[in-house]
């Protein structure tokens, strides 16, 4: 199974590699809501402060909602999906595959607004990077769980754009509010283990949405 | 595949169940606006508790009833376990926008708001949202089968999801105080008697009134589904 | 003695009149698709008598 998962993760990731119309897309978006935030709010330092981690996760979420839409337009422009369910493959296994090529996708797309972020708002960083990537890689792990899931479901119906943020946004606002908390606490220089319960939180929801997900991908699929 | 109906799909709600409807809200509307004792603090804004908590209490109701229809559906794949889920969500969404406005119009004399984003009005506003993102799902889903498979996972993955946003919200509001409020957990405690049992009533009244409503969309489903299966049936008889 | 009428008028109003609304707009719904249903039935019986 972790073969397959294997295999199917890189050649997706070979083709975005190739056309880049996913992180493009993403990346770009990013830039232009944070441009946006920028000329909106004008932040001082105080500000940022206060309301930066809400505005890189702000960006980055509707970045990741755009990124969503555009993977699962491609896949069915290429007739993706369909032809995948006639490999011999577990729809499980699918699915996995499909988390795990967003995952990938995601963790580049944060990469680079918090770079980006860093740079338009002036943040000073000391060190905190590896405490960020793990925000980084709980946060992208959750968001890529519900979003193979209701991706799956919008690309199946006439209104795909719409329903995928109509979806997945009230149902990932815990991983919006844990992954805020703690990016806040370690932009503010108190670290992780201030924010353990978010942590915590992070990763049972990571765990319980990828369950679920799992589970449930082979009812989505089935014709 | 629905069972076969005949031309009178479901009777109406029944005489039993009309009968208390009206019994329980005439008596309800009464002891909430005349016989229930005037709030010494709040005033009798304070009223709208026996409205605003009952219908949250009922719409808490209508998310186990939708979460069970739509294991059962998946396990059944019967369609009147589909039904019984729409029905449940959209009269669910309804009683839902009923509380979150009475809350607003509580709020605004109190508290000097129409909304506050404290821990328990948070959460049942996103309860709300996974409701409506449930009825546009119906609407927008595609055909009968795959909208009934759509909607019984997302009302599977909101039904997983509601611990985990209960607690992350709760956190998140107690690092935040708000205004200092009287919640209505503060005010169940010591209740007095004539308080309680208004409430008690109003309870009653929501799950009636939520009942025979649900009665009535349950048939309005029923039939609209048979239109449906009917039109179907007579484009693949008529087409050569 | 009423403190804040307003406020508790309004949103009583506002309660039952989304709930008599959407009772009122179900018994309409459902007369009109009550004889949809039955103008469908009827053409289901003659096109296949021996059902």
């Amino acid at each position: 199974m972790f073969r397959h998962t294997f295999i199917l993760i890189s050649k997706d990731l070979r083709l975005e590699w190739r056309s880049k119309e996913v992180l493009s897309s993403t990346v770009f978006f990013a830039m232009i809501a944070l441009t946006v935030i920028y000329f909106g709010f004008q932040p001082g330092r105080f500000q940022v402060a206060n309301v930066g981690p809400g505005i890189l996760w702000t960006a980055f979420l509707f970045s990741a909602l755009l990124g969503m839409n555009r993977m699962f337009q491609a896949e069915s422009e290429r007739g993706g999906l369909e032809g995948l369910m006639l490999c011999p493959v577990n729809r499980t296994t699918l699915y996995l595959a499909k988390c795990g090529t967003l995952f990938v996708l995601l963790t580049t797309t944060i990469a680079a607004t918090f770079f980006i972020f860093i740079i338009f708002f002036n943040v000073r960083l000391v060190g905190q990077l590896p405490q960020l990537a793990l925000v980084a890689i709980l946060g992208s792990l959750g968001l890529s769980a519900l979003g193979i899931s209701f991706g799956a479901m919008a690309a199946k119906t006439s209104a795909r754009d719409i329903l995928l943020p109509l979806l997945l946004v009230p149902i990932a606002i815990p991983l919006l509010i844990a992954a805020v908390k703690c990016t806040g606490a370690i932009l503010a220089g108190d670290g992780l283990t201030t924010a353990r319960s978010w942590v915590q939180l992070l990763a049972a929801f990571d765990v319980i949405f990828l369950a679920a997900g799992y589970l449930t991908f082979p009812t989505i699929l089935e014709e | 595949m629905s069972r076969d109906r005949s031309v009178n799909p479901s009777p109406t709600p029944s005489i039993a169940l009309v009968g208390a409807g009206l019994v329980t809200t005439l008596l309800a509307l009464y002891s909430a606006l005349v016989f229930a004792p005037t709030d010494r603090v709040q005033g009798d804004v304070q009223r709208l508790f026996y409205l605003h908590v009952p219908a949250a209490l009922t719409m808490y109701l209508a998310i186990l009833l939708v979460f069970i229809a739509s294991l059962r559906y998946l396990q059944t794949r019967d369609a009147a376990w589909d039904e019984l889920a729409t029905v449940g969500a959209e009269v669910g969404l309804l009683w839902g926008t009923i509380v979150l406005l009475t809350g607003a119009m509580w709020a605004k004399p109190i508290w000097g708001a129409w909304w506050t984003w404290d821990a328990r009005l948070t959460s049942f506003f996103i309860l709300w949202l996974i409701f409506v993102a449930y009825v546009m799902l119906r609407s927008y889903g595609g055909e009968v089968e795959q909208v009934a498979r759509f909607c019984a996972v997302l009302s599977i993955l909101g039904f997983i999801g509601m611990p985990i946003t209960h607690y992350a919200v709760e956190w998140f509001r107690t690092m935040h105080p708000g205004p200092v409020i009287m919640t209505e957990g503060g005010l169940g405690r010591g209740l007095p008697g004539s308080m309680l049992a208004t409430f008690a009533l109003g309870l009653a009244a929501s799950v009636a009134l939520f009942s025979n409503l649900f009665v009535l969309r349950l048939r309005l489903e029923q039939q609209t589904r048979r239109t449906q299966q009917i039109r179907r049936h007579l484009d693949l008889m008529e087409t050569p | 003695m009423m403190t804040n009428p307003g406020y508790l008028f309004a949103g009583f109003a506002l309660a039952w009149g989304l709930a008599l609304g959407y009772l009122w707009f179900l018994s309409r719904r459902s007369a009109v698709v009550q004889r949809e249903l039955e103008i469908l039935e009827e053409r289901l019986k003659q096109v296949s008598p021996q059902e």
